[in-house]
């Protein structure tokens, strides 16, 4: 597996540590099993950064967000934007009629379905893998695989966009912008260009260069970032605040007012008309 | 009876203390950032601490890192006076 697939390694021992916490956020049964045979060796390695408190955070207000839109909107096609060994199609419940297509890179597709298989566990939804680089064309990939763009879309990318240029982000963005009809959600997450040049966070980032995954995107104003590439934000929402992560994050949150401090960003956007 | 209320250096190693359970003291020139006794997202509320303690305005974007490393340079830079 290439060195993005051990990041996924990463999340996923993250995931397993926060569903074995009593008063943990989220519940995934599947992500021992996945995280292995690297994930906690790297989240060993970044530690120190409160990652597993942000990807526990995270998770749950994704699963939040998407319940909450496929819940008010009709919506029943997904697309998982390179989502590693997350498992949210084993352990949510879907509505009626769904489809996921989860784009990734094929070894990864694989590995997952058979370590899942392994443990004899079906997808609580109709499942579709679409093997695709996301610096490539995987929109041809993702319409072979029956993905409609006259259809409404909830787009996920979760701990993707750090890993992409800012380039690469916009590009990203509009081609998800332009393969779907208005009204159509994403929900992302993105760090702050302040907590990439922080002074504090450089061994961490450091750590990341060296094992060839650096992140090399962030914003400090991820409204006008998306609002420049074809997306409304519906909400945006900083680790401890309500409803995401108040309570179980570990930390106090700063006003946005206040400068120099490194972010972290949960959002839900809309494709503007 | 009970302890007196800290003031000064006290009040900032009493929150890195709270922090840290596992601890019971921290020395003057122990690193504090690569004892992980102080971490990326725990720095802005450790600044806002000293600036509290110490009634010096800190500007984060301006701040270096060097000056927060220790208790010693704390007490030095923000506490002295």
């Amino acid at each position: 597996m290439d060195d993005i697939s051990y990041t996924a390694q990463w999340t996923a021992a993250a995931r397993a540590l926060e569903s074995e916490r009593a008063d943990g956020l989220i519940r995934d049964d599947y992500a021992r099993h996945l995280a292995e045979p690297r994930g906690f060796e790297l989240l060993d390695r970044y530690r120190g950064a409160a990652v597993s408190d942000f990807i526990a955070v995270r998770t749950r207000y994704m699963d939040d967000a998407l319940t909450r839109v496929l819940g008010h909107t009709g919506i029943r096609q997904i697309v998982l934007l390179a989502n590693g060994m997350d498992t949210r199609t084993h352990r949510l419940d879907w509505p009626e009629g769904a489809t996921v297509y989860e784009v990734d890179h094929g070894a990864l597709l694989a590995e997952k379905q058979s370590r899942l298989a392994a443990l004899v566990v079906e997808p609580r939804v109709r499942t579709v893998p679409v093997k695709a680089d996301l610096a490539g064309d995987w929109l041809e990939a993702l319409k072979s695989g029956g993905f409609d763009t006259a259809q409404s879309t909830l787009w996920v990318a979760e701990g993707l966009v750090f890993f992409l240029t800012e380039q690469q982000v916009g590009q990203l963005l509009e081609t998800v912008a332009g393969a779907c009809p208005p009204e159509s959600w994403l929900v992302v997450d993105m760090t702050s260009a302040t907590l990439l040049r922080h002074p504090m966070t450089q061994p961490f980032l450091r750590s990341l260069r060296e094992d060839g995954t650096p992140w090399r995107f962030g914003t400090d104003q991820p409204e006008e970032f998306l609002s420049d590439h074809g997306f409304a934000v519906r909400d945006l929402r900083q680790p401890g605040e309500a409803g995401a992560g108040a309570g179980r994050w570990p930390y106090a949150v700063t006003p946005r007012e206040v400068r120099g401090v490194p972010r972290n960003w949960l959002i839900s956007a809309v494709t503007k008309a | 009876m009970t302890e007196p209320k800290a003031t000064g250096i006290g009040v900032i190693k009493d929150w890195i203390l709270a922090k840290h359970e596992s601890r019971t003291d921290v020395g003057p020139d122990e690193d504090l950032i690569e004892n992980r006794l102080v971490d990326s997202l725990s720095f802005v509320e450790f600044v806002f601490l000293i600036q509290e303690t110490s009634g010096v305005e800190i500007d984060l974007d301006c701040l270096g890192i060097n000056d927060v490393r220790t208790l010693a340079t704390i007490e030095k830079r923000f506490l002295a006076g």
